[in-house]
């Protein structure tokens, strides 16, 4: 194995990392303020996908503004259902909120069934047609846009976490929403605002790759699960370490890929996931709750 | 004292209590011999279909309802079945009743191996591992393809037990309802058990189930094995009344559309797992027959949704809770 | 109450010896000596975080101690699971109820009962006579209990229907339930109404001077550690400042110093 393929198997797998981690953030700030699993969070970006590329053809709309319009539309879907569902679910009980989640991913699902046809479609290219060479290593702008995607909404999310009022308010919000409220926080806007931006998170990393798979209702449920996988594993109440899992995620797979051919991914990935929750110490799964 | 009979009726010795409970059950057999003179061969089929469900759906009632373990594997156990069944028919030309005791060994095999990485966790992490042997088991499944049939699947021989021919659909109707009724009662038993209220702590509160002496981890244990041990004897059923099996009866969807049926019915009630999976294959019928059936998967969705907000504890139960509110407490202690 | 024969026998001491439990660099235990005499109950005080909750969680098997060993009698309890626990008798009670949420009173009440199990799934299946058996009794017992407890009117409610008191109640039937040997109690009156409170402890009291089992009471009121319990253990920051009789305890100068932040120089 040369030094070019090793570099062009990580380069791979950093980018399908990077989108598992795209749709990973959207599910941790919404954990953080709501502390609801959002199983509905990959087809909220679909969403934002089908919007832009339906919008194109009928409108005449550049694709930009469809995109645009897109992500508005994915972030107006989620703030929609943590109002009308989400946040009526959770007081009822702990529990119900995952189940809710799991309606809403039927729901929209069949919706996009419904209103695009079960077929399959071939959505923008995104820059995948600009291709060059570095170093030996092939790489193409619809990749790097990903890279640089995930660094820029880490980079903004830094920055307004721990540098604004806003993120502030964000945070006290994850620590306790009665507390919040207390010092004088509009709990309602910053669980809008956030159920909002991780909507629109989610339409970026859904037409990330909606680029590079062929697009139907269900093309988000494998990034989904590994986002999923990350987030588990690593923590929902966390930030670093699920996100490191996520683009470690992606890495593996492109080893195991070239190693033992694409047919080794699935068992690969999750062999590691039953090891990995089967032997780690207890002191690790036990829920906090659970401390007497 | 209205408590003491309250309490005192669980056992079945409650007077009037009892002579209603008798009167249900009287009822119940009599409808369940008559259906099959009363339905038309695909209707009484699809009863079949909705046992089949009923008794995996029992499997996450003790899993899920009682014990509070989410599994996502639990349509793997029911394919584990059903492939032991079809395969052991279409390969070596197995009857019913060996491919039967073969699957329940599997299953008890494989639950048994599984629930050994499960059982000390909960929550997300149990679903994911449940869901990580899962994916294995779909994966081996299309893999496998000279014994599994691969993305086709296969087709199975109707069952046949002891010379008797399942696949005449009055046969088969009396096959389902009897494991059907046996499922049942063998829930109700559990959960109306010693061993129920082990269930119940381990789902409600770890705490007060490890003050008490119950040992959580062996709790879990053996529900997930029950669980598995039904849902492979629902596979077992299906894979001869439905004729073809493909992996995508068994993968991550089948296991949620499963969870989601129970969850309907009511999740904590065996009633609930048959109410489940009335829901799940007679629904899409009916949008069918009035000739929508692309609206089911959005109605679906949102009826999720909806029993979640409005009636979350299932429609058994809401009923349930309807009729003693009717002054009438008809129904069986929840 | 029928008794029933359990493992322990009798009157045995517990001895808990040089006992630490730290957690990080915080001792939230710190070499604590002290023996538990058979049918004595012991008034464990102390101020908010001095680690009482902690000594009962070493005592029910829920933490295992970083050093120092605990022996009943001669057996060495240090490290043993919960079950274990349980199984010689030793019943503990959580500062917060802990409960079934989905289940009934009785169901709750019935879980206490789950040590005196002697039957397999399969009997409890089959319903086999000996497992009936067992079940009658246990259901008598705690019918027994809930009608000591004032729980014989909601017998039949589901726990998220109670108030915190009744809740409590119904903790310390489940404990009650399960015919104790050694009872250990986390502020079992935190959090009740007057009323519900004077019964309770008038129920304690009853339980306490028929002299048949061991107790640890933590509580935070003086007077009620007074009438129950005849000696009394006082933890601060983890250390035991201060035991023998309640009385000449609670007037110790470092006891008033430490626990009601009187100095009286
Ligand atoms: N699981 C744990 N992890 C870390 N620290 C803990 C844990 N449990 C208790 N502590 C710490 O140990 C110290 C003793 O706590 P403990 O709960 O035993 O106090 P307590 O005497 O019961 O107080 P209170 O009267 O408030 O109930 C406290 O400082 C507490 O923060
Ligand atoms: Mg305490």
């Amino acid at each position: 194995m040369t030094l070019d393929t090793a570099l062009q198997l990580t380069i791979g797998g950093l980018v399908s990392g990077s989108l598992y981690g795209l749709v990973l953030i959207g599910i941790l700030l919404i954990y953080r303020v709501s502390r609801v699993v959002n199983f509905a969070h990959g087809q909220i970006g679909m969403v934002a996908a089908m919007c832009a590329f339906f919008l194109v053809p009928h409108f005449g709309l550049p694709i930009a503004v469809a995109l645009g319009l897109g992500l508005a539309v994915a972030a107006l879907v989620s703030y929609l259902v943590d109002i009308l569902v989400i946040s009526r679910v959770t007081k009822i009980g702990s529990g119900f909120d995952l189940i809710a989640t799991l309606g809403v991913m039927m729901f929209l699902t069949a919706i996009v069934e419904l209103v695009a046809s079960p077929k399959s479609f071939k959505f923008f290219s995104l820059g995948a047609q600009i291709e060059f060479t570095f170093l030996g290593v092939y790489f193409n702008a619809n990749d790097l846009t990903v890279i640089l995607t995930l660094a820029v909404v880490l980079g903004l999310l830094a920055l307004v976490l721990n540098k604004t009022g806003l993120g502030l308010s964000i945070r006290a919000v994850a620590i306790s929403p009665e507390i919040a409220r207390t010092t004088g926080v509009n709990v309602q806007a910053v669980r809008a605002l956030v159920w909002a931006a991780g909507g629109a998170i989610a339409g970026v990393a859904a037409i990330l790759i909606a680029s590079k798979v062929t697009l139907n209702a269900f093309y988000m449920t494998p990034f989904l699960v590994k986002a999923f996988v990350a987030g588990i594993v690593g923590g929902l109440d966390r930030f670093v370490r699920p996100m490191a899992i996520a683009v470690g995620l992606g890495l593996l797979e492109s080893w195991v890929v070239y190693w033992l051919g694409a047919d080794a991914r699935i068992p690969a990935v999750f062999l590691l996931i039953i090891v990995v929750l089967g032997v780690l110490p207890s002191k690790y799964l036990q829920d906090l709750e659970q401390r007497p | 004292m209205f408590n003491m009979q309250s309490v005192a009726r669980s056992d079945g010795r409650g007077g009037p209590e009892n002579l209603r409970h008798m009167a249900w059950v009287t009822g119940g057999c009599l409808l369940v011999f008559a259906l099959p003179f009363i339905l038309e061969t695909y209707w009484l089929y699809l009863v079949g279909v909705t046992a089949v469900y009923a008794i995996a759906g029992l499997g996450l009632v003790i899993l899920f309802g009682f014990t509070g373990q989410l599994s996502l594997a639990h349509a793997s156990f029911f394919g584990i079945g059903a492939y032991v069944s079809a395969i052991g028919g279409v390969h070596y030309g197995l009857p019913g009743i060996v491919t039967l005791p073969i699957a329940f060994a599997i299953c008890l095999g494989a639950g048994a191996f599984v629930g050994i990485f499960a059982l000390r966790i909960s929550g997300l992490r149990f679903a994911l591992i449940t869901l990580s042997f899962g994916e294995l088991f779909y994966w081996a499944s299309v893999r496998w393809s000279d014994v599994t049939g691969g993305e086709q699947g296969l087709y199975a021989e109707p069952l046949s037990v002891m010379g008797i021919d399942f696949g005449d659909p009055i046969n088969a109707y009396f096959l389902f309802a009897a494991l059907g009724l046996l499922a049942t009662a063998l829930c109700f038993r559990l959960r109306d058990s010693s061993f129920g209220r082990a269930m119940a702590a381990t789902r409600d509160s770890e705490l007060a189930a490890r003050s008490s002496g119950v040992s959580v981890a062996r709790t879990r244990y053996i529900a997930f094995v029950i669980g598995a041990l039904f849902s492979g004897v629902a596979g077992w059923l299906f894979s001869g009344h439905v004729g073809a099996i493909s992996p995508n009866f068994f993968d991550m969807f089948a296991s949620l559309n499963m969870l989601v049926a129970v969850i309907i019915g009511g999740v904590k009630t065996p009633l609930g797992a048959w109410v489940g999976a009335a829901y799940l294959v007679f629904v899409p019928e009916l949008f069918g027959m009035a000739g929508v059936s692309n609206l089911y998967p959005i109605l679906s969705g949102a009826l999720l949704v909806l029993i979640v907000l409005v009636l979350p504890v299932g429609i058994v139960p809401a009923l349930q809770q309807a009729l003693r509110h009717l002054g009438t407490s008809r129904g069986d202690k929840q | 109450m029928k008794t029933l024969e359990m493992p322990l026998k009798g009157d045995v001491t517990l001895n808990l010896e040089n006992l630490s439990v730290s957690f990080g660099g915080l001792m939230a235990l710190n070499d604590v000596t002290m023996s538990l005499k058979p049918n004595v109950w012991n008034g464990l005080i102390g101020p908010n975080g001095a680690g009482k909750t902690t000594l009962l969680n070493v005592l029910s098997g829920f933490l295992v101690p970083t050093g120092g060993s605990i022996h009943l009698g001669d057996e060495n309890m240090t490290g043993q699971s919960t079950q274990n626990w349980v199984e010689r008798g030793i019943l503990r009670g959580f500062q917060m109820p802990r409960l079934l949420e989905g289940e009934t009173v009785f169901v709750n009440i019935m879980l206490g009962r789950h040590r005196f199990l002697s039957s397999g799934l399969g009997a409890q299946i089959l319903r086999l006579p000996q497992y009936m058996a067992d079940e009658k009794r246990d259901r008598d017992a705690c019918m027994e209990i809930a009608e000591r407890l004032l729980l014989g009117d909601v017998l039949e409610e589901p726990i998220s229907n109670l108030t915190f008191g009744t809740r409590r109640l119904v903790e310390i039937a489940r404990l009650l339930a399960a015919e104790p040997k050694i009872a250990l109690f986390d502020e079992p009156a935190a959090g009740m109404d007057p009323d519900l409170r004077h019964e309770l402890v008038s129920i304690l009291a009853e339980i306490q001077s028929a002299g048949k089992i061991t107790a640890v009471l933590v509580e935070h009121d003086v007077d009620l550690v007074r009438r129950l319990c005849p000696v009394s253990h006082v933890l601060d920051a983890g250390r035991l400042i201060a035991h023998g009789a309640t009385d000449e305890v609670l007037g110790l100068q470092q006891v008033q110093q430490a626990y009601f932040g009187v100095d009286h120089d």
